[in-house]
């Protein structure tokens, strides 16, 4: 029977899901023109000069010294990033999925996974400047006022704090996912706790550690906000030397072909978590297996060195957010630490533009984002779709691709004809869109994929047409999937800067870039205040968004809720 | 009565890693109207494609679906009024009781008065009067069988298909909900497809039972005739449990066949389908509730208990006749039965009148 249902499975979904071919070449010439088209472009302008091939562009990056730096820092950066990332992340996820915590830490944890989520990727960097950098809090109270924290120290700090909490998801979805019958087998065939640790648990999870490995390097290599406030010239990257190449001498070419060079590990990266790692994990989540046992994962020393690195990281990083707050309402820091509205008055007046531009951009860019990361993985998850894996691949080139990459491409490509687009809102909203939808488009598919074929033909033997089936049975049932892409796509779009920073313009300015504007001026309480905002509007607008789905779907979203 | 569904020589081919495999070869099958047509067989028999053909879920390759006289075999799924119980009830998960119930009537405009009374209607035919309101994860595993149920009969199809609707519920419910399925069957007088791999629930639910192996059907014939006249060795054993031996048949006499088995000779009836010839070889089939155990010499087999174990209404013995050939013989438990224990030599006694030859 498995093999006939196999069959029948892929038959299924061809019989009941319906696909409209001008819906496909519509979102064929779109990608087309918003991810290859920009892409194609940049490769072009790298490797051609007046219509032939140069490769003079590449060789100098690797022939001035300063670049060749920047790219060998880059991946210091990265590599020691994702080492310690990780680990802090394993520590964090072995602590919440194999011990009784209190719920205080239980509290902590949720915060220092939301905080960094939220916040504009400045945070951290302005937060340690107040703490560790000249004038610091910490330093004046330590007596160390000459601690220099820029450069590789206080990139990499700041990083870290920013991205663990990416690889402890990871991890603590893949050692939730063993079956705990395993560990308890180890235990009691006379393993002791150190040891079931080290040949059942860690073996296991292997793969989940290179995935979180991986995604972290990916992330610390595509950071750009990060090391433009905290590396200084010292430790030149890729992503803010491309920047300034272009920003600040002019040389678009120059600053394409060291943007180029940051592709291409990036795209390597990705490769091999897509293609290599996901076909190794060892963890199916079935759901079935059984109770988690009630044995702790390590005796009461260990316990106590895991639970105070738990607290001390996650205080250390409330602390960093409060230090945002506290900074918003002081007149200069270290200076004259009187209290003061003054600096919101700053934002509410010379930001003003920014705040409606960047809401507006947002708005737009995640219902439009919505929009196409459903359509796309709708049609993806139909498994006899012609070029379904293309489809698939090209819709994700601009979110796996480091954010300066696609802002230069952009640029190049639509700041000449036949499409001149710099300087508009579409610009950005289609920029957000397009790369944002990823995290849209991957979970319609996994909720798609959960959807048991037979609970739509079960709607058609009831008479309802195949249209009817999508709009009231299928559609429904991805809600979920919609709210969470939805999410995303808000928040990042408020906070994003990596890419959007080169399409800003008079007409539009974002609320990232204003605070990038304010820390360059050294203006970091008025920094501090507009991060503030930033993040109560990101806030509001996620409760918006759940109170929307909670008035369309009252009933059955209560009910996801308590299943 | 006339006959409903007529399968005409269905045929269904999948493609697997560039292989072909015959899900169904060239089957063909009628249901009358007001009948349970049971489709029995191990998992992998083709049954279930069967009926997701009758469904419109998957063409056939060959061959042709007929309702009421008319070819359905290309109609959309939703246009066919056919009505179908799946085996893990397909329910809607964002919708509760009333709105999964009331979703066909709804589809088909009924009136907002008329989907009231007949949604209601149904689900207390169904005993689930009273829980309009719940969601279907609130549900037990018996509710919800009752809410596909419901789902179903609502829409008054013309044929009501179900793929091993019991198979996710535990044995009692299971058997309480057989009894359940057929009495509203008969109710409403529906006509009903019904697809398992469990004997008993197929004897007890059919009229007339479907025996089916590698893609084909084996047999038609209602339960008791496909107990006591099945037409093939496969559903000699798969309907009930038969201890098969292999004979060599002597000679003919008076309707019967004697046919030698283990330096005996035994008379056996035959089924009219067969032709046999003297001195071929024939499988011998016989029940185990036809054997008899006896401790006098008047019988003509002998053997060994290996095993004997009580299963509450009946023993049952498992007896080497010799080193490597064993029969099994299942005898009714009451106060007064002569019990064998482990070891014993006994006389073996088989009603001539279940003994039934087949070929090979």
């Amino acid at each position: 029977m498995k093999f006939s249902n196999n069959e029948e499975h892929s038959l299924k979904k061809a019989v009941v899901r319906p696909t409209a071919l001008p819906l496909l070449v519509v979102l064929w010439a779109l990608l087309g023109l918003f991810v290859l088209y920009p892409l194609g472009k940049l490769i072009y302008v790298v490797f051609v000069t007046d219509g032939t091939l140069d490769l003079s562009s590449i060789t100098k990056v690797f022939t001035n010294w300063y670049s060749r730096k920047a790219l060998f820092d880059s991946l210091v950066l990265a590599t020691s990033v994702a080492a310690i990332g990780t680990s802090v992340g394993f520590v964090f996820a072995f602590g919440t999925t194999r011990m009784t915590l209190p719920k205080v830490i239980k509290w902590f944890i949720r915060a220092v996974i939301v905080l960094p989520f939220v916040s504009p990727p400045f945070t951290s960097s302005i937060a340690l400047t107040l703490v560790l950098g000249p004038n610091g809090l910490l330093l004046r109270f330590l007596g160390v006022p000459d601690f220099n924290i820029y450069g590789f120290l206080g990139t990499c700090l700041a990083e870290v704090l920013t991205y663990f909490p990416i690889a402890f998801m990871t991890l603590s979805a893949v050692l939730d996912g063993i079956d705990p019958n395993l560990e308890d087998a180890a235990m009691s065939m006379g393993s002791t706790r150190w040891n079931t640790f080290k040949t059942v648990t860690l073996p296991l999870s292997l793969p989940g550690v290179g995935n979180a490995f991986l995604l972290l390097f990916g992330c610390s290599l595509a950071d750009f906000a990060t090391p433009l406030v905290m590396a200084g010239h010292t430790f030149p990257v890729l992503t803010t030397q491309a920047y300034l190449q272009i920003t600040g001498m002019y040389d678009l070419k120059g600053g394409a072909a060291i943007s180029f060079v940051l592709l291409v590990p990036a795209l390597m990266v990705y490769l091999l978590q897509h293609y290599w790692l996901e076909r190794r994990s060892y963890v199916t989540i079935t759901g079935k297996s059984g109770a988690r046992s009630s044995l702790e994962g390590a005796n009461a020393i260990v316990k106590v060195f895991i639970l105070g690195f738990i607290s001390v990281v996650s205080m250390f990083i409330i602390f960093l957010y409060s230090i945002i707050f506290v900074g918003s309402l002081i007149k200069v820091w270290g200076v004259d630490n009187s209290l003061t509205l003054e600096n919101y008055a700053y934002v509410f007046t010379v930001g003003r533009e920014a705040i409606k531009d960047t809401v507006l951009i947002a708005l737009v860019s995640t219902v439009l984002g919505t929009i196409l990361g459903v359509t796309i993985g709708y049609l993806v998850s139909r498994k006899d779709l012609a070029f379904r894996k293309t489809l698939e691949f090209t819709s994700f080139l601009n979110y796996v691709l480091p954010g300066t990459v696609v802002g230069i491409a952009y640029i190049i490509a639509f700041n000449s004809r036949p499409l001149v687009l710099t300087g508009t809102m579409t610009i950005i909203v289609a920029l957000c869109a397009f790369r944002y939808d990823v995290p849209a488009i991957r979970a319609t598919v996994a909720s798609l994929h959960q959807i048991d074929p037979s609970i739509e033909e079960a709607s058609l033997s009831l008479g309802a047409s195949r249209l009817a089936t999508f709009l009231k049975v299928t559609l429904p049932l991805i809600i979920p999937a919609v709210t969470s892409g939805m999410r995303y796509l808000f928040v990042v779009s408020m906070t994003a800067v990596s890419a959007v920073i080169f399409l800003v313009s008079i007409q539009w300015s974002l609320l990232t870039v204003r605070i990038l504007e304010c820390i360059t001026e050294l203006l970091f309480a008025q920094a501090a205040a507009f991060s503030v905002v930033l993040l109560l509007i990101v806030f509001a607008a996620l409760g918006l968004i759940d109170l929307l789905f909670k008035i369309a779907y009252p009933s059955y979203l209560r009910q996801l809720r308590r299943s | 009565m006339s006959d409903l569904i007529l399968l005409e020589h269905l045929t269904k081919v999948f493609m697997k890693d560039n292989e072909t495999f015959k899900a169904v070869d060239d089957i063909s099958l009628n249901v009358k109207k007001g009948e349970i047509v049971a489709l029995l067989g191990p998992s992998g028999c083709g049954k279930t494609t069967i009926l997701r053909m009758i469904a419109g879920f998957e063409r056939p390759t060959a061959g042709r679906v007929i309702l009421e006289g008319q070819d359905i075999t290309a109609l959309e799924p939703n246009k066919r009024k056919i009505g179908f119980v799946f085996q893990n009830y397909a329910l809607f998960p964002h919708m509760n009781v009333f709105d999964n119930v009331s979703y066909g009537l709804k589809i088909r405009r009924f009136s907002q008065e008329e989907i009231r009374k007949k949604t209601h209607e149904v689900l207390e035919m169904v005993g689930l009067k009273g829980v309009e309101k719940r969601f279907i994860n609130e549900l037990s595993g018996g509710e919800q069988q009752r809410v596909a149920l419901a789902r179903a009969f609502v829409i008054n199809p013309k044929v009501l298909l179900m793929d091993e609707p019991l198979s996710n519920l535990d044995a009692k419910l299971r058997i309480y909900m057989r009894a359940e399925i057929r009495r509203l069957q008969k109710l409403l007088g529906i006509t009903c497809i019904y697809v398992t791999h469990d004997q008993k629930e197929a004897l007890s639910i059919a009229d007339r039972i479907a025996v089916m192996n590698k893609g084909k059907i084996e047999q038609v014939a209602p339960p008791f005739e496909l107990y006591t006249e099945p037409k093939s060795l496969f559903v000699a054993d798969f309907i009930g449990q038969a201890n098969i031996f292999e004979g060599k048949v002597i000679a003919f006499k008076d309707g019967r066949l004697e046919v030698s088995i283990y330096d005996r000779v035994i008379s056996a009836r035959f089924t009219s389908s067969s032709e046999f010839k003297i001195g071929a070889r024939v499988a011998l089939v016989v029940r185990p509730e036809a054997v008899n155990l006896t401790r006098s010499d008047e019988s003509a087999l002998k053997g060994r208990i290996l095993s004997s174990v009580f299963v509450g209404d009946r023993m049952e013995y498992q007896i080497e006749l010799e080193p490597g050939h064993l029969i099994h013989a299942f005898i009714p438990y009451s106060q007064e039965t002569v019990r064998f224990s482990h070891g014993e030599e006994v006389g073996i006694l088989i009603d001539p009148e279940s003994v039934l030859v087949m070929p090979f």
